[in-house]
């Protein structure tokens, strides 16, 4: 009969814990899989690096650009609270932060550093295979196309 | 020992604990005059009586509580409580009720959980982070007419530029959000 009740007591706690915690914490134990593809697009040619074809397909008119090469693909893994560095072109740097969780969706912070100061600072909620595009910082003769994804 | 006599000695005792009918009493008594051999038994068996009496009086009985064991035999011939009080019996424990409690506690959070869920779903009441550049709307979440609702897209909570321009675009394919930081403007007179 004890034996019963504790384990009916158990039951209860496990259950009362796994519904009453959010799905984020849950998950907090989650790496963050960020994918940064970094992209030269311009005008001056008209090559496409086939491992861009599906996102230039899914760009589609909405850029004017009609060369795009694939200068780097980096792959960082993140912790809550970690950050992940990619260095592009002419001193410039990406910096990826992990914010946690936010129910299905991952909060992330993506800056960009020139010479060490900010220019730019965005914080996007991620689906778990999504991507976001941050483009227009100048490159050469063209400019930057930075590609962010996630996994988790 | 003649049968006469073998009658007085059955009631001897009670003739001694003075339990017989007046008529008995008599009849005893008159007998005992005349017979040498009833009035030794009448003796011996008042020797007897005043040993056992000695002996209980050395011995002090016990205290009982009367109500205790009335309590226990009562419960031992009723065979214990019936089966209804041992299940209200049980409720009166804490290690019944709390987790009882607990259990309905999670059943009932669990539909509160599943009810503010479908609201915000329906009402879109998903807080987002203030934005710090005026951006244009959000775009709408492309429909996939092949399935039955819209395609999810990950989203911009805050957006900040250096140079202050930024635009927030969508790609034509997947609807995927592309921001595009647009360069400094130059000031008037600086040369290019």
């Amino acid at each position: 009969m004890k034996i019963a009740i504790y384990t009916c007591q158990a039951l209860v706690m496990v259950c009362l814990s796994f519904l009453l915690t959010p799905t984020y914490i849950l998950a907090a134990g989650m790496d963050l899989q960020v994918t940064v593809e970094v992209v030269k697009a311009d005008r001056a040619s008209s090559n496409i690096d086939p491992q861009l074809e599906e996102m230039v397909r899914d760009l589609g008119p909405t850029l004017n650009y009609t060369g795009f090469s694939l200068l780097k693909k980096t792959l960082l893994n993140l912790k809550t609270n970690a950050t992940g560095d990619v260095i592009l072109a002419e001193d410039r740097t990406l910096t990826c932060r992990f914010l946690g969780y936010d129910d299905d969706q991952a909060r992330l912070e993506v800056r960009i550093l020139d010479t060490g100061k900010e220019t730019f600072r965005t914080t996007l909620l991620m689906i778990s295979g999504g991507n976001v595009l941050i483009g227009g910082p100048q490159f050469e003769d063209g400019v930057l196309l930075l590609r962010v994804g996630a996994e988790f | 020992m003649t049968e006469r006599c073998k009658n007085i000695e059955l009631r001897l005792t009670a003739y001694l604990d003075k339990e017989l009918s007046e008529a008995d009493r008599q009849d005893v008594a008159t007998h005992l005059r005349d017979c040498e051999e009833c009035r030794q038994a009448l003796c011996q068996l008042e020797e007897t009586l005043a040993f056992l009496k000695q002996a209980y009086d050395s011995y002090p009985l016990p205290e009982v509580d009367l109500d205790q064991a009335w309590k226990e035999i009562e419960a031992k011939v009723n065979f214990g409580p019936s089966r209804w009080e041992n299940f209200l019996e049980l409720f009166k424990r804490p290690m019944i009720w709390g987790p009882s409690i607990a259990m309905a506690a999670v059943v009932l959070m669990f539909f509160v959980r599943l009810n503010v869920q479908d609201r915000q779903e329906t009402t879109g009441s998903v807080a987002h982070a203030p934005v710090e550049k005026v951006l244009p709307p959000e775009p709408e979440q492309p429909v996939n007419e092949s399935t039955d609702g819209p395609v999810r897209v990950c989203q911009v909570e805050s957006v900040y530029s250096r140079s202050g321009n930024v635009m927030l675009l969508q790609t034509a394919g997947s609807g995927q959000p592309l921001i595009w930081i647009l360069p400094e403007k130059k000031k008037e007179g600086e040369k290019s």
